[in-house]
């Protein structure tokens, strides 16, 4: 589920704004810790998760808003710059928050009434799980919502066909632009500021939430919001999955399943745009 | 009435990369008047049209309503007044009819009441109002591309080969919506590729070659100036 | 290019003379470098000339390293070499024919995961003996051609990567010179021209693919020796990473840009990571940088002054 907040970030990006980020697993992993250094630094009064997770969001999406910004400035150039630029600063990233706040690897307390497991049919499952579940399935109905039944969504869409007639009728697509990029942002830096919840909080993260992330955005279909969703749980299940039976392979299944999918169906289960 | 000079290009060159396409084109439109523009395919049409909205690489001066808008972003020439309707439509198919007008209304921020202004001037629209728009047919789909560029209630129309592909009964069909939409004092500058389409619809014309415009007078004289220089259309 | 001619001949005559120059630790780093600039332009022909950014060579270049360690165990160095050849001669042919006909990026998406996929494979492979990576035996004396060569020796073993990687970069250029190379970047500017044309553009694409992976792999067969205990992580993202950086430092659109780049890369990872442990962020500054200001690299850049105007 957790999975499913940056993927879905992700392809929103992706597919209207058809910029690739690199850097956004960084993003996911700079939330996580900033929700994490916050709650450590802050004087009690303000010691709440929720408002380490709303700050976390507003700084992470700021940063992608100067990341956007900074592939404007790119100009009509390859995709591969943008690649390029975008590792470029996940590298950074990377390295400004070793350098900063060390190697992490701790927890973020969960709040006492989200601790504690729960029965659901003869098994315990952590509350924070169920959690994780609500706000990623909450998330995916946000988004939906935006983009089909908003005036801005409307526009990402069509920009996302025709860019440039959306200029001809008079819309500041860079301002859409930014927005959407913005937002894509943002959910997945709610994701990274939970995730310190239920995974530790490293520097490294960021290299396995991007791939993953890419997968299951490859998966689910590049321009689907559901096909992310779907594609999400599915990644999650087959990682279980493989662990189960044969966990050496586990990593190695995801992306088996991503080059199977790019040779049989390279725009995804349920994608629509072709790249 | 004194007739005011709506659009004027000054010697205005346009790139492609580094392919010169327009090489210094001159021309005028005052208000209320229908300009066409004629020219063979790769003359530099669509390039004239662009070059007026800003979405290419252009030098010289191109004035609208007086204001040279030469360094304005394409979002802002619209908004002064300009409504475009690009060759080959460019509908946004996957989208319906209705979602296609609304992405200009807020493009151009108008409100509710251009929606039914544009399905009274294009009535078979209201009935597919719900449908995707690339089901629509040909001259369906040039209603709603005009009816779009119109809901920003402009002043100037560019038009770039609006007949394209449509039978002759469509043509009329669109022809009469022009003079409406003229009545109401609206400019057109519209581009095609030969003469005999542009003759119902305008006053005066220029004519286009190799980047540069050799002609600008009555229709009728454009087609014996034409058929002089072997203007083969 | 031809006024260059005297840097290249003195780049030459400096690395031929190396280990009579410069203290031992220079001329490893030296030999890094070559290693490396193999790789990358090895890369380079898939990136620079074919146009498409491939991710996951970091594997083939592993690959290689991995096979040659792993092989050294049983049989002599030459035909350890030769397995190492095959392996990733395999596995580039492998990858190839099935990414031939992506778009690019999808070629990219897919020789990411391609790449890690093998790398997670290998890691698993080697982490049964129990330990993090795989160190390399060292070279035995042996007999080729009824010559006597120790290889085992630092200074030998730095002669023969010199000569085998001038021969191989002189093969790659000649084979960029060729109608091959130029059927390349044919198919770089217009894929669908060169169908028209009546090549069958897919096995050209899979050709380059194949041929830049067995030369990533010799690279890497080459690179293990050196450094003798190899981690995994060269196969994996990180390492691919590396690669493409050397390819854009350098410029990918000239032929001795990667050579260029991985030059760079080496010595700034070298120098750097001395001041710094973070030096990661500088580099990330750096590719920054060179992706605004000098989107052709230095090479680019340099042979952009050149030009005569």
């Amino acid at each position: 589920m957790l999975l499913f907040l940056v993927a879905s970030g992700l392809t929103i990006i992706l597919s209207t704004l058809r910029k690739i980020n690199f850097a956004h697993g960084s993003l996911f992993m700079l939330a996580s810790f900033f929700a994490f250094e916050f709650l450590r630094l802050v004087p009690p009064t303000l010691r709440s998760i929720w408002l380490a997770i709303i700050v976390a969001t507003l700084v992470v999406g700021a940063v992608g808003a100067f990341i956007e910004r900074s592939l404007h400035f790119l100009g009509e150039r390859e995709k591969v710059y943008e690649i390029l630029l975008t590792y470029a600063y996940a590298l950074i990233i990377y390295e400004a928050v070793h350098m900063l706040f060390g190697s992490g690897g701790k927890f973020i307390k969960t709040p006492s009434y989200l601790a504690g497991r729960v029965n659901i049919f003869s098994t315990t499952f952590p509350v924070i799980g169920f959690f994780i579940i609500v706000v990623g399935v909450s998330a995916y109905v946000g988004l939906w919502f935006f983009i089909y039944k908003t005036r801005i969504g409307l526009l990402a869409r069509g920009i996302s066909f025709d860019e440039e007639t959306a200029r001809t009728l008079g819309i500041n697509t860079n301002r859409v632009f930014l927005f959407v990029f913005f937002l894509g942002c943002a959910v997945t830096a709610v994701g990274g500021g939970i995730s310190g919840m239920w995974i530790p909080v490293t520097p490294y993260m960021w290299e396995l939430a991007l791939l993953q992330a890419f997968c299951i955005v490859i998966i689910g279909g590049i321009g689907s919001l559901g096909g992310a969703f779907i594609g999400s749980i599915g990644v999650g299940q087959l990682t279980s999955f493989s662990i189960m039976i044969e966990p050496r392979i586990s990593m190695v299944m995801i992306f088996i399943v991503t080059a199977i999918v790019l040779l049989v169906r390279p725009q995804g289960i349920f994608g629509r745009e072709i790249l | 009435m004194v007739s005011e000079e709506i659009l004027g290009l000054e010697e205005v060159k346009a790139f492609y990369n580094h392919t010169e396409i327009l090489r210094g084109i001159t021309l005028s439109v005052m208000r209320r008047e229908s300009v066409g523009l004629m020219g063979r395919i790769g003359a530099g049409k669509t390039t004239t049209l662009k070059s007026i909205l800003g979405l290419l690489r252009t030098s010289g001066s191109i004035k609208f309503k007086g204001k040279e808008i030469t360094r304005i972003p394409t979002f802002r020439i619209a908004n002064m007044g300009i409504g475009y309707v690009p060759e080959g439509r460019k509908l946004y198919g996957e989208l319906n009819v209705n979602e296609n007008l609304e992405i200009a209304m807020a493009g151009a921020h108008s409100d509710k009441e251009v929606l039914s202004i544009a399905y009274d001037l294009f009535p078979e629209l209201k009935d597919k109002k719900f449908n995707k728009a690339k089901l629509l047919s040909g001259g369906e789909r040039q209603m709603l591309s005009i009816a779009r560029a119109l809901v920003g209630k402009p002043e100037l129309l560019l038009m770039d080969e609006p007949y394209e592909g449509l039978a002759v009964p469509i043509i009329r069909r669109l022809n009469q919506s022009f003079h409406e939409i003229r009545k109401g004092g609206l400019t057109i500058f519209v581009t095609w590729a030969s003469i005999k389409g542009l003759e119902s619809i305008a006053d005066r014309i220029y004519i286009i070659d190799r980047g540069r415009i050799i002609f600008n007078g009555g229709v009728q004289e454009g087609r014996s100036f034409a058929s002089i220089n072997n203007l083969i259309l | 290019m031809k006024k260059l001619i005297p840097v290249y001949l003195v780049a030459a005559i400096l690395i031929f003379t190396a280990p009579f120059l410069f203290e031992h630790h220079l001329v490893y780093i030296i030999s890094l470098f070559l290693c490396y600039s193999i790789f990358a332009l090895a890369l380079n022909l898939v990136l620079g000339y074919m146009g498409k950014l491939s991710f996951g060579h970091g594997a083939f270049f592993g690959l290689g390293a991995f096979s040659l360690a792993y092989l050294l165990e049983f049989v002599p160095f030459p035909l350890a070499l030769l397995g190492s050849i095959a392996v990733s001669s395999f596995f580039a042919g492998l990858v190839g024919l099935v990414c031939a006909r992506l778009k690019s990026i999808y070629f990219a998406m897919f020789t990411l995961a391609a790449g890690e996929a093998i790398y997670f494979v290998v890691l698993q492979l080697v982490s049964i003996r129990g330990l993090y990576g795989l160190s390399v035996p060292t070279l035995e004396p042996m007999k080729i051609f009824g010559l006597k060569m120790n290889l085992g020796s630092f200074n030998n073993y730095y002669f023969f990567i010199v000569i085998t990687l001038f021969v191989l970069t002189w093969t790659m250029y000649t084979i960029t010179r060729s109608s091959f190379g130029n059927m390349i970047k044919a198919i770089r500017e217009n894929v669908d021209r060169v169908e028209f044309i009546g090549v069958n553009e897919r096995r050209l694409q899979w050709a380059n693919f194949l041929i830049s992976g067995v030369f990533a792999g010799i690279a890497g067969a080459l690179y293990a020796p050196l450094v003798g205990y190899l981690a995994p992580e060269i196969i994996g993202f990180a390492g691919s990473a590396e690669g493409v950086i050397m390819v854009i430092l350098g410029g990918p659109n000239t032929f001795v840009g990667p050579i260029v780049g991985a030059f760079l890369l080496v010595f700034i990872k070298e120098y750097l990571s001395i001041l710094t442990e973070h030096w990661l962020f500088f580099l990330g500054i750096v590719l920054l940088i060179i992706v605004y200001v000098l989107p052709g690299g230095v090479a680019g850049y340099v042979s952009d002054k050149l030009k005569p105007r």
